[in-house]
C-alpha cells in the first residue's frame, strides 16, 4: 500500500464513522454545529496521530516490542489517556467555549474505538511514518463524516452553518423563500439518529447499485 | 515471576514518563486557565456595579465547605466591605450553583445563576424572573420568595432560597452578624 493509499482510505473506502461504524457516541452526539465537529475532529486528529507514533515507536524495536506486548492494552491505555488530557488541559485554557460545548465527549475519546482499534490494527504492526499517516487519514475521514452530518443538521435544525464562534452562515433566507422553518428535531438526538441513519441507507444503496452494475457487466462478459 | 516484575516495570516507567509529561503541560496551562476564570469571574462582579478599583485589598478563599464554593473579599483600608460567594443550593431534584454579592450590611448587591439543571423554557426561565428579584433585600430576610406567583416556582424555589440561606449563614459569620 502506498503513502497516498495509506493516507486517503480513512475518507471513503474505510471510513471510520459511515463504514466501520465506529465512534459513533461523540458522531451522535455533538453534531449539532460544524464548529463542534471540527473541533471534535481536531482533538480526535492529534490524539489518534500521536497514539499511532507512540504505539508504533514503543513496538517497532524488537526487544522493547517483547516487553510491551504482554501488557499492550494497559500501555496503549495508559498513552492515549494521557495524549486526551492533553488535549482537555489545552482546549480549556484556549478554547474554553468549544470545551465546555464538547463536555464529556473530549474525556471520552480515551473509550474512542477508533483510536484504540487503530492502536491495535493498525499501529502495533506498523512502521512510525506509516502509523502517522494512517492515524492522520483516519481522523480527517472521521472529521469529515462528522462534519457532513453536522452539515445536515444545523441546516435542517437552525437554518445556519456554524464555522467557528461568531462566523456562521445565515441561510434563514432561504427557509423564508420556501415559506417554512427550520426543523428543530434535527438538533435533538432523535435528529442525529435520523441523520446517520439515512446517511448509511444511501451509502448502502450505492454500494448495492455499484454490485449490481458489476453484476450486469460480469453477465454481459460471461453471455459473450 | 520475572515476567511479572517486568511487566510492572514498564508501567511503572510509563506511568512516570506520562505523568512528567502531563506535568509539564498543567504548567503551561494551569496558569491561563486560572487568570482566563480569574477575569471572567471579575467581569461578572463589574457587571453588577462592583467597581474592583474602589477596593485595596481582593483575596480569595477556596473550599469553605461542601456548599460554598469559593469566597471573595475586597476590602477598603483593613475593612471587609463586600463578599463575593459561589454557593452550590441544593433543590428538590438537582443542584443549583450561583454566585451572591453581599455587602457588610447583609444586602443584596447581585446574584447570578452559574449552573442549574432547569428544564429549558420552564424552570430555567423562573431563575432569571422578577419574582426572584432579590437584589436590595437584607439576608437572610427571604419573605420575598413567599410573593412568587410562577407556577413553576416551587421546583426551583428550593434550589434559589437554599443558595441565598448559605450565603446569608456564611455572610453572619463574615461580616459579624452584619448590621
Amino acid at each position: 500500500m502506498t503513502a497516498k493509499e495509506n493516507f486517503f482510505k480513512g475518507f471513503i473506502k474505510e471510513n471510520p464513522l459511515f463504514v466501520q461504524v465506529l465512534g459513533t457516541c461523540p458522531a451522535l452526539a455533538i453534531t449539532k454545529s460544524l464548529e463542534n465537529a471540527i473541533g471534535m475532529g481536531m482533538a480526535l486528529l492529534f490524539v489518534l496521530v500521536f497514539s499511532n507514533l507512540l504505539v508504533s515507536l514503543v513496538t517497532v524495536n524488537p526487544k522493547i516490542r517483547e516487553l510491551v506486548m504482554p501488557v499492550r492494552i494497559p500501555v496503549f491505555i495508559v498513552l492515549i489517556a494521557s495524549l486526551v488530557v492533553i488535549v482537555e488541559m489545552v482546549m480549556k485554557a484556549f478554547v474554553p467555549v468549544l470545551f465546555e460545548t464538547l463536555g464529556v465527549f473530549i474525556p471520552l475519546i480515551v473509550v474512542n474505538c477508533i483510536i484504540f482499534g487503530r492502536a491495535e490494527a493498525f499501529a502495533s504492526d506498523h512502521k512510525p511514518l506509516e502509523s502517522v499517516i494512517d492515524g492522520a487519514g483516519m481522523a480527517l475521514g472521521f472529521t469529515l463524516a462528522i462534519a457532513i452530518m453536522s452539515l445536515v443538521r444545523e441546516i435542517l435544525g437552525a437554518g445556519t452553518i456554524t464555522v467557528w464562534g461568531e462566523a456562521a452562515l445565515d441561510l434563514h433566507f432561504l427557509y423564508d423563500f420556501l415559506g417554512i422553518q427550520p426543523i428543530d428535531m434535527f438538533l435533538k438526538p432523535v435528529g442525529a439518529f435520523f441523520t446517520f441513519g439515512f446517511i448509511l441507507a444511501v451509502i448502502a444503496a450505492i454500494e448495492n447499485a455499484k454490485k449490481a452494475k458489476l453484476a450486469a457487466a460480469a453477465v454481459k462478459g460471461g453471455t459473450k | 515471576m520475572k515476567k511479572a516484575l517486568t511487566s510492572g516495570l514498564v508501567l511503572l516507567i510509563l506511568g512516570i514518563v506520562c505523568g512528567t509529561v502531563l506535568a509539564v503541560v498543567n504548567f503551561f496551562t494551569a496558569p491561563i486557565i486560572e487568570a482566563r476564570e480569574k477575569a471572567e469571574k471579575y467581569a461578572a462582579l463589574e457587571e453588577m456595579g462592583i467597581v474592583l478599583a474602589d477596593y485595596d485589598d481582593i483575596s480569595e478563599q477556596s473550599g469553605i465547605s461542601s456548599t460554598i464554593e469559593k469566597a471573595i473579599y475586597l476590602s477598603q483600608n483593613g475593612d471587609l466591605k463586600v463578599a463575593v460567594y459561589t454557593v452550590i443550593g441544593s433543590g428538590y431534584s438537582s443542584g443549583l450553583k450561583m454566585m451572591i454579592v453581599v455587602d457588610e450590611n447583609m444586602e443584596v448587591l447581585g446574584y447570578s445563576v452559574l449552573a442549574h439543571n432547569e428544564t429549558a423554557g420552564i424552570g430555567a426561565d423562573v431563575l432569571q424572573s422578577h419574582d426572584y428579584n432579590m437584589v436590595g433585600s437584607i439576608l437572610p430576610d427571604l419573605s420575598q420568595f413567599d410573593a412568587t406567583s410562577s407556577p413553576t416556582a416551587p421546583i426551583t424555589n428550593a434550589g434559589v432560597r437554599n443558595c441565598f440561606i448559605v450565603a446569608g449563614t456564611r455572610a453572619a459569620i463574615d461580616f459579624g452578624g452584619g448590621q
